[in-house]
């Protein structure tokens, strides 16, 4: 699905406008469209320009009457001190390890994984990818206390260990399993046979002909992964509890609430600053993560 | 009966030998992947089960309770059902104004205008924010002297709502943002599968002379069956496990207001450090969510057969 190209040069009503109609209603009718879709846009906008506005502001401020959309006097040094408050730029460094790591782990194993499903004949097949499909349906929080115990039990709650249980535990998704099997289950028959034929390897196979042509949905698959990894915070959480210099950003944004909670320009610089890189990689992919949510509404 | 089993096993094994070694590949291009879920997926739940038995602080050893920890939990007047009531509250509040939303929204978005592309990026805005970041930042919004309160003075005349702080307003409160963040999300699963119905269903109505809600009714929610069950199944299991908001913006309060399933399990856990009582919570979550999710496939599959 394109987001950008094609946008109408129609106006609004095409088609619907019943014969007769004057242009005047046209009009009219297409200014009370745009009217309410623009409401419909600031509600959703709103909130971000207040977490950026009140981030600028000076403390006294902040609830000032009449509202003050643009702050009186651009406090840069909110970020600064925000900055300086928490170890932010270690959140950063373990959120984009975190993240990073989590990613490249899904993309490798869920297209092997999702491959060996698709191409494959081999006996209990429906059986094991039904045993993996059907994991979606378990909560988090079902296994959030044995798998801390196991993290536990495995000394990965120590040290630099954590991050093997911030990692480990994601590394695959039965989600992007299923969006591989299903993408390289419509690549044709001939070309792996043709692969085989040419002395290619199974392995071989893999790494130049299924990965090459699955790129649309494997860049799909990383940006969603990305973003989950990135924002979640319950397991993160659960697991730094004691060990700020593990914490990712959403669990060093936490930590921060708890303990300037009442400072709300310190919370929305310290919040912007992680909203920032977010909004950047959406923009910049915008595409991938329409095609990766448009591919995930299409198994049903 | 022994016959039949032996005709399995030899087709089994004749599907083995002719396949044999591209065969063997296919397993084991899969079995890192099965091996994953086994241990960490199932051998969790297992582990759930077995856990929810007994009283667990982490610090000595599990001691076996039977069901202790479930009758504590099935007593009168409960935390848990407390909770429950609140999830069921939550999920349905959150739910079905947003699918209507975002399914009436993936109707616009489906016809042209100008600017669409625009629009439907703002909308989908806040799916990109991590419910952390927005929890903060809506907690402001609610402040007492915040913009939320500005923006709804006009109506009433000035008083002042205490958003986060009256035990019936607050769970509205999270509901509001829970709707914000995503159902540019869910507007987006519905365009797409509004795109995948073949414009021959809407022309063959048009020949028949139906009006629009008839086309909408006969044509487009039968052919959207399919995505309308998953956005049902997925927002329900999402809505049944919501955290962040219960934790970030109320803290399950005010007076456990806002303490729903997700949020309690993860109090006992691990603040309270009561392993056994989070474990036989979330299995009772579970249970809900299994036999939740089969009444909603077999519902919607039997509409659509008839």
């Amino acid at each position: 699905m394109d987001t950008t190209q094609e946008l109408g040069s129609y106006t609004v009503g095409r088609g619907r406008v019943v014969t007769g109609a004057s242009r005047r209603q046209r009009i009219l009718s297409a200014l009370g469209f745009h009217a309410v879709m623009m409401i419909g846009a600031l509600i959703i906008c709103v909130p971000l320009i207040w977490m950026v506005s009140s981030s600028l502001k000076a403390p006294n401020r902040l609830f000032s009457v009449p509202i003050e959309w643009i702050p009186y006097e651009f406090r840069w040094q909110n970020y600064v001190e925000a900055w300086n408050r928490a170890q932010f730029a270690r959140y950063f460094f373990n959120s984009i390890y975190t993240s990073v790591a989590t990613t490249l782990l899904n993309l490798f194993f869920c297209s092997l994984v999702g491959y060996g499903f698709a191409k494959y004949r081999f006996p209990g097949r429906n059986v094991l990818f039904l045993l993996i499909l059907a994991t979606m349906m378990i909560p988090f929080h079902v296994v959030i206390v044995p798998l801390f115990i196991l993290m536990r039990d495995l000394g990965w709650l120590k040290g630099a260990s954590v991050y093997n249980a911030l990692i480990i535990p994601g590394m695959m998704s039965a989600f992007g399993i299923f969006l591989m099997r299903q993408f390289i289950q419509t690549l044709p028959d001939e070309l792996f046979d043709a692969a085989r034929i040419d002395g290619a390897s199974e392995i071989g196979t893999y790494l130049r002909i299924v990965l090459p042509l699955s790129k649309g949905p494997l860049a799909a698959l990383a940006v969603f992964i990305f973003l989950d990894t990135w924002n979640s915070l319950l397991w993160p959480l659960v697991l730094t509890t004691t060990n700020d210099d593990y914490r990712t950003v959403a669990v060093g944004l936490t930590t921060f609430q708890t303990v300037h909670g009442t400072q709300y320009h310190l919370m929305m610089a310290a919040s912007t600053l992680v909203a920032i890189p977010m909004i950047l990689v959406f923009f910049v992919l915008q595409k991938y993560f329409i095609r990766g949510i448009a591919l995930s509404g299409l198994k049903g | 009966m022994t016959m039949q089993l032996r005709r399995r096993w030899s087709r089994w094994w004749d599907t083995f030998n002719i396949y044999h070694k591209h065969s063997l590949w296919g397993l084991a291009f899969v079995l890192p992947g099965v091996l994953f879920f086994i241990i960490f997926a199932y051998y969790p739940v297992l582990r759930a089960a077995q856990l929810s038995l007994t009283d667990y602080n982490l610090l000595s050893p599990p001691r076996y309770i039977g069901l202790g920890n479930y009758q504590f939990i099935f007593q009168e007047g409960s935390r848990f059902y407390k909770a429950l009531v609140n999830t069921f509250e939550f999920v349905g509040g959150y739910a079905i104004p947003m699918w209507i939303l975002a399914l009436a929204l993936a109707l616009i978005f489906t016809q042209d205008f100008r600017g669409r592309g625009v629009y439907r990026t703002l909308y989908f805005v806040p799916i990109v924010l991590s419910e952390t970041v927005i929890s903060i930042v809506w907690r402001l919004i609610y402040h007492p002297q915040g913009i939320m309160n500005a923006a709804v003075a006009p109506l009433t005349g000035g008083v002042k709502i205490p958003w986060l702080t009256d035990s019936n307003i607050a769970p509205i409160a999270l509901i509001i943002v829970a709707i914000w963040r995503v159902f540019g999300y869910y507007m987006i699963i519905f365009i797409t599968g509004l795109q995948n119905i073949p414009g021959e269903y809407y022309d063959a109505a048009k020949v028949d002379g139906a009006n629009r809600w008839q086309v909408f009714r006969f044509v487009t929610m039968p052919l959207l069956r399919p995505t309308t069950v998953f956005v049902v199944v997925i927002t329900l299991l999402n809505g049944f496990q919501s955290f962040v908001y219960q934790f970030l913006i109320t803290r399950g309060g005010p007076n456990d207001a806002t303490t729903t399933l997700g949020y309690l399990i993860y109090e006992e856990a691990f603040p309270n450090l009561n392993m056994g009582r989070a474990a036989a919570i979330s299995m009772v979550l579970f249970a809900m969510l299994i036999v939740l999710t089969f009444i909603q496939l077999y519902l919607l599959r039997q509409r659509y057969d008839t």
